[in-house]
């Protein structure tokens, strides 16, 4: 019997800890992020004129 | 860009297409001389503009195999295939997030192709896209060769939308514009390369835009030739 309550709880406690990962997403760290950016270019490589 | 990649841990380079085809070195080369040069320039993605179209369907496949870097296009399907003639968009891992770049080509681009081609809805085309990228990416970039009228109506219709990258009017956007409602910073840096454009991102942890800071540079005589980069034209002239 007392085989079977340690089982049990056991059971509840790899239960438990399942339902708490699933419900607890890993927090991100906040990023900073640079976006250079080009557009139009048509293919342009030296200064017009 | 070095400058920024020295002192920055997370950059992105981007560019909003109408890039492949135009001034002596891109028509007598077809485009490969500029591939070339992006290649080692380091960008991360470009997006399909309509000028792109103009070296035919087989020499821009070619093209984009060349490139070390996807060619985006999230819209423009080969005409009786319903096949996405390029890839719609791009997952980069940054750090421990996951920023999507999803491209839109503008519609003109059909008739630069002469037809063979049939570009979708744009705005549909994202609503997809952006449910689909969601359920990966916490970042979400869209790099527009639609005009900033089209870009501020992206911002307003779809959510989920972090940055807009845009081309085709050729605006310098400066400063950027925020659209608060949405959260979706709206940039874009004129043309012929004589501008690039400088987007600070800053999300909390779940990958929402917590703060903001842009600026188009002029590239004026100031900057002097990168030397690597003046030995690789210089092999054209």
């Amino acid at each position: 019997m007392r085989r079977i309550k340690l089982v049990v709880l056991v059971a509840l406690a790899v239960v438990g800890l399942a339902f708490w990962g699933c419900g607890s997403p890993t927090p991100k760290r906040p990023l900073e992020l640079t976006v250079l950016h080009t557009n139009d270019t048509m293919g342009f490589t030296e200064p017009c004129g | 860009m070095k400058e920024v990649r020295e002192t920055s841990e997370n950059v992105l380079l981007l560019d909003g297409g109408n890039t492949l085809f135009g001034d002596r070195l891109a028509q007598e080369t077809q485009g490969q001389a500029i591939v070339e040069a992006m290649n080692l320039l380091g960008y991360d993605a470009m997006v399909l503009g309509d000028m792109d179209f103009w070296l035919g369907l087989d020499v821009l496949r070619q093209r984009m195999e060349e490139a070390e870097f996807p060619i985006l296009s999230a819209n423009v399907v080969i005409q009786g295939a319903e096949q996405l003639f390029a890839t719609p968009y791009v997952i980069k891992e940054i750090g421990d997030h996951k920023a999507a770049i999803i491209g839109l080509t503008n519609q003109e681009a059909a008739d630069a192709a002469g037809g063979a081609i049939v570009v979708l809805d744009p705005l549909e085309a994202l609503k997809d896209y952006v449910a689909q990228v969601s359920e990966e990416a916490d970042v979400i970039i869209v790099l527009s060769h639609l005009g900033t009228e089209m870009d501020l109506q992206l911002a307003d219709e779809v959510q989920g939308i972090d940055l807009i990258i845009g081309g085709m009017s050729r605006d310098v956007l400066d400063p950027l514009v925020w659209i608060e409602a949405s959260g979706t910073v709206v940039a874009q840096a004129g043309y012929q390369g004589q501008w690039i454009g400088v987007v600070s991102l800053e999300t909390d942890s779940q990958g929402k835009v917590a703060g903001h800071e842009g600026q188009v540079v002029v590239l004026t005589g100031e900057f002097a030739d990168d030397p690597e980069m003046r030995a690789f034209l210089d092999q054209y002239k």
